[in-house]
């Protein structure tokens, strides 16, 4: 017990001199578009209720690309401000209490666009290269 | 032909029961689940401590759970949750069954069985891929208080830009077996109802809460000997031994969320009416720190229980039946255990996978008193009053 003790303190001590971020290190940069166009322009904040709070008080839905995508990782990092672990159990508490249910996910950027075009009333991100096309309005563009 | 209209019956009930909804008549579904595999042992041979001894067990806190959500419409639905728990002192079956309506996007009614709202975690006390220890802290995550009860409940949300606020209410009762000392004790709770205040600014949630009903515990030998003081004249011995009475319960919690590391705090304070039983204060404080797919924490746990002395009601030296009664009733009041619990943890969680978890902990405790209930010590046997426990988890959610 002794031993085992001192091997988590020493995992735990690694732990802070490790450190390594959890924000991918591509500076890659996205932008959030959605096809609901009399939504204006959004803050960071009522972004993230969109995507957590399931959008109480907003017409619109949010959709996410699958865990382990760049881009999810960037969009969880700059906006929600969460790991991708902390937003899994954050869900899995909300599923299991039949709160809110986690956003519709997408497998690729073009499935999502593709998504947008026939399913009014969504918020979606892409990555900030994308060519935009007239049926989505950008509502947050990062400046980082 | 028999068989194939009955297959073609089949093919039309199955999509309806289990394949894509698509094919179901109106009715969505959404079937989830979790499970965990939890290994622990502690490190004295002589003491038990939430079911846990010097052996490497599986069979305490494993379970797995399966829960069913049929969406009759935009706001109505109805969710089943089963548990199969490997710890045989634990009733496995339904663990709630609730229909919810959601008349607007802000309020949120249930109706039938559903989890008793005491805590931060109470949704997901049996989800461990949810929280980030292997046994959520017991000084505050009590085995005695119930999970579920049978009523109404209903929650009013709103989210403004800077903020976003929870108001819950309920109502209702509870009447089943609940866990003290590794035992189980028939309890009934009548009149429960609480208040739940919740508000997130940013990373940052607080919550309190307030609930109170009126519980009756099921302690036949302890009833029998008040009964036995009611009848020879002393009513004051005998109230002072009352299993019923009405039961307050305050809670306070803290979580502060960031990319680099959480804060968790969470305090309560539970008051059962009545000389016998101790007031509760327990809580609890756990920091925990993110690097890539770890969690490293640490958490501190502290139990205070308040014991009222029992009446002085009796006489003595006046027959050798008072004596005696006299001395029944000392002997339970002295044998009142006062947990007076510090508890220090460390643990690490590996995220391994999206919907998977690997935890590893280590618990010490320590008592004020020789006596405790939460550290079950063998009559007998010497205790130098601290023990530490070991723990190991698989968490997976489906």
């Amino acid at each position: 017990m002794r031993a085992l003790h001192h091997l988590l303190k020493i995992l735990v001590l690694q732990g802070v001199i490790v450190a390594s971020a959890n924000v991918p290190a591509d500076n890659s940069r996205i932008l959030v578009v959605t096809n609901n166009h009399s939504l204006g322009e959004l803050s960071k904040k009522q972004i993230k209720q969109i995507y957590l709070q399931g959008g109480i008080n907003f017409p619109v839905k949010p959709i996410n690309l699958k865990p382990g995508d760049k881009f999810r990782a960037i969009f969880n990092a700059k906006i929600i401000g969460l790991t991708e672990p902390r937003i899994q159990a954050y869900w899995a508490q909300m599923r299991f209490t039949g709160r809110i249910s986690p956003p519709l996910e997408l497998p690729t950027i073009d499935e999502m666009i593709k998504f947008l075009d026939n399913n009014p009333g969504y918020i979606a991100y892409l990555p900030a290269d994308t060519e935009i096309p007239p049926s989505l309005s950008v509502v947050y563009r990062m400046n980082y | 032909m028999k068989s194939i209209l009955s297959l073609k019956a089949l093919s039309i009930l199955l999509p309806a029961v289990f394949v894509t909804p698509h094919y179901a008549v109106a009715i969505d579904y959404r079937l989830s689940g979790f499970a965990r595999i939890v290994a622990g042992t502690l490190g004295d041979s002589n003491v038990e401590y939430s079911g846990y001894d010097d052996e490497l067990k599986f069979d305490q806190d494993s379970l797995l759970g399966l829960q069913g959500q049929l969406l009759l419409s935009d706001k109505l639905s109805a969710t089943a949750l089963g548990i199969q728990h490997s710890n045989s002192r634990l009733d496995s079956g339904i663990e709630w069954l609730y229909l919810s309506y959601r008349p607007t996007k802000a309020l949120n009614l249930k109706l039938g069985q559903m989890q008793s709202p005491f805590y931060s975690i109470s949704d997901t006390l049996d989800v461990g891929y949810s929280y980030p220890w292997v046994i959520a802290p017991k000084e505050v995550y009590n085995d005695f208080v119930f999970k579920k009860f049978q009523g109404i409940d209903a929650r009013y949300s709103h989210v403004a830009e800077g903020y976003s606020a929870h108001l819950e209410v309920y109502y209702g009762e509870f009447d089943d077996d609940i866990s003290v000392n590794s035992g189980q004790v028939a309890t009934n709770v009548e009149d429960l109802g609480g208040l739940i205040g919740e508000i997130r600014v940013d990373n940052l949630l607080l919550r309190a809460s307030y609930h109170s009903g009126d519980v009756d515990l099921d302690l036949p030998a302890t009833a029998q000997f008040a009964q036995l003081l009611a009848d020879a004249g002393f009513s004051r011995s005998a109230a002072s031994l009352a299993t019923a009475g009405n039961a307050g319960f305050y809670q306070l919690s803290v979580d502060y969320e960031s990319l680099a590391y959480f804060l968790k705090a969470e305090w309560i304070r539970i008051d059962l009416q009545g000389d016998f039983f101790p007031v509760i204060r327990s809580y609890y404080l756990t920091y925990g720190y993110y690097f890539g797919q770890f969690t490293a924490l640490v958490t501190y746990g502290r139990q205070e229980d308040d014991l009222t002395p029992g009446v002085d009601e009796i006489p003595t030296g006046i027959s050798p039946e008072l004596d005696q009664l006299a001395l029944g009733y000392q002997s339970i009041y002295e044998n009142r255990a006062e947990d007076d619990i510090t508890s220090w943890t460390l643990g690490l969680r590996w995220d391994f996978k999206a919907n998977m978890a690997f935890k590893a902990e280590y618990k010490t405790l320590e008592s004020d008193h020789a006596l405790s209930s939460i550290l079950d010590v063998d009559d007998g046997t010497q205790f130098d009053q601290r023990t530490s426990l070991f723990t190991m988890a698989l968490e997976w959610i489906f």
